[in-house]
């Protein structure tokens, strides 16, 4: 039987997966900039962004960033002091602010308007 | 009285090389515990169903096991807060001697490696070396750790680095450091200051979530976190 999954451990296994991927966007962003010494070549790299797939990974991207820095704000708060009987309560306020930004942010994103 | 099916993970080296799942059903009473139920099966059913247990009331530690996925005491655990099908195996990430008894050895190792006990050279006092009650209020959680290894083994940091000195032994360290009493607070915390030691609680609170004397381990841990890094900032000064 596997070990059951706490709230702690959620955030934990999201918090390191989202760290990892992000690592490795960031060699992926270097590389377009990398990119910036040649404008037709960048011009070109621009254009493919229109893809849909790549407006849904830029989706996806938003919402690593979300939940990794929200979760880290959690962690440091808990770190610096905040009674862990909250630990919880910021995970769960943690997800439901992370969700609003993610619906604001990731609207015009896939081609949406304010 | 209730009927309550047992599926109990058992491992017999000499018999067998990998584990097996046995199935016992047990008339229970809702008021009784589950070390009752183990303690009935083993004696009129099977009786080469192996466990530890000792004082079963919650004091000594012995029968730590994990149940349902999650570890806790047998005598602690009331039939009455329990589904029909009670799953019980081993503590994780300690070796299996036999069925539901673990090799405690690691576990009590990590222990030794953080000077559990007062390191405290002047000459003591007519009757007992004093504390204040708001110093004693610092450790008292500490201090009731039972060691029954619950903590230690739901830590996937342990499971992932058998080296992690464990949330167990960093709390033990956190019981002697903040008592006012002793006398080498620094010198163990240099011993717990390393990668293999409070750096490698990335607090995911299954500590907390087990523990059966509702010990704050994680929020411990952070504090000894916070008097690290304010150590190492003055040293640097």
């Amino acid at each position: 039987m596997k070990y059951k999954w706490h709230t702690g451990s959620i955030a934990w296994i999201i918090h390191r997966v989202s760290g990892i991927l992000l690592l490795l966007y960031i060699f992926l962003h270097l590389y377009v900039l990398s990119n910036l010494k040649d404008p037709q070549k960048f011009e070109s790299i621009m254009k493919a962004m229109d893809n849909p797939f790549v407006k849904i990974g830029e989706a996806g991207l938003l919402f690593l960033v979300i939940a990794h820095s929200l979760n880290g704000i959690r962690l440091t708060l808990l770190d610096i002091g905040t009674p862990t009987k909250y630990q919880k309560l910021l995970f769960r306020a943690a997800a439901i602010i992370g969700g609003i930004i993610f619906l604001i942010g990731a609207w015009p994103i896939m081609g949406g308007g304010y | 009285m209730k009927t309550c099916t047992f599926n109990i993970k058992r491992f017999d080296p000499e018999k067998a090389s990998t584990p097996r799942w046995a199935k016992f059903s047990v008339e229970m009473e809702q008021t009784e515990r589950l070390l009752d139920g183990l303690i009935k099966i083993k004696d009129n059913m099977d009786g080469t169903l192996t466990f530890r247990r000792s004082c079963a009331h919650g004091i000594c530690g012995s029968c730590a096991v994990k149940i349902n996925g999650k570890n806790g005491l047998a005598c602690q655990t009331l039939i009455k807060d329990m589904p029909d099908t009670i799953t019980l195996e081993p503590l994780e990430a300690y070796p299996v001697i036999k069925d539901l008894v673990v090799d405690m050895s690691p576990f009590f190792e990590k222990n030794d490696k953080v000077m559990p006990y007062l390191v405290n050279d002047e000459t003591p006092p007519d009757r007992e070396r004093l504390q204040s009650p708001e110093d004693q209020h610092k450790i008292l959680q500490s201090i009731t750790c039972i060691m029954c290894g619950s903590c230690t083994s739901s830590c996937p940091g342990y499971w992932a680095n058998k080296d992690y000195l464990g949330p167990s032994a960093l709390l033990k360290a956190y019981r002697f450091i903040f008592d006012t009493r002793d006398n080498a607070s620094g010198e163990r915390l240099e011993k717990i200051i390393h990668n293999n030691g409070l750096w490698r609680c990335r607090s995911i609170y299954n500590c907390v979530e087990v523990c059966p004397k509702e010990i704050d381990i994680t929020g411990h841990l952070s504090k000894l976190k916070r008097l690290a890094v304010k150590k190492k900032l003055l040293e640097r000064k």
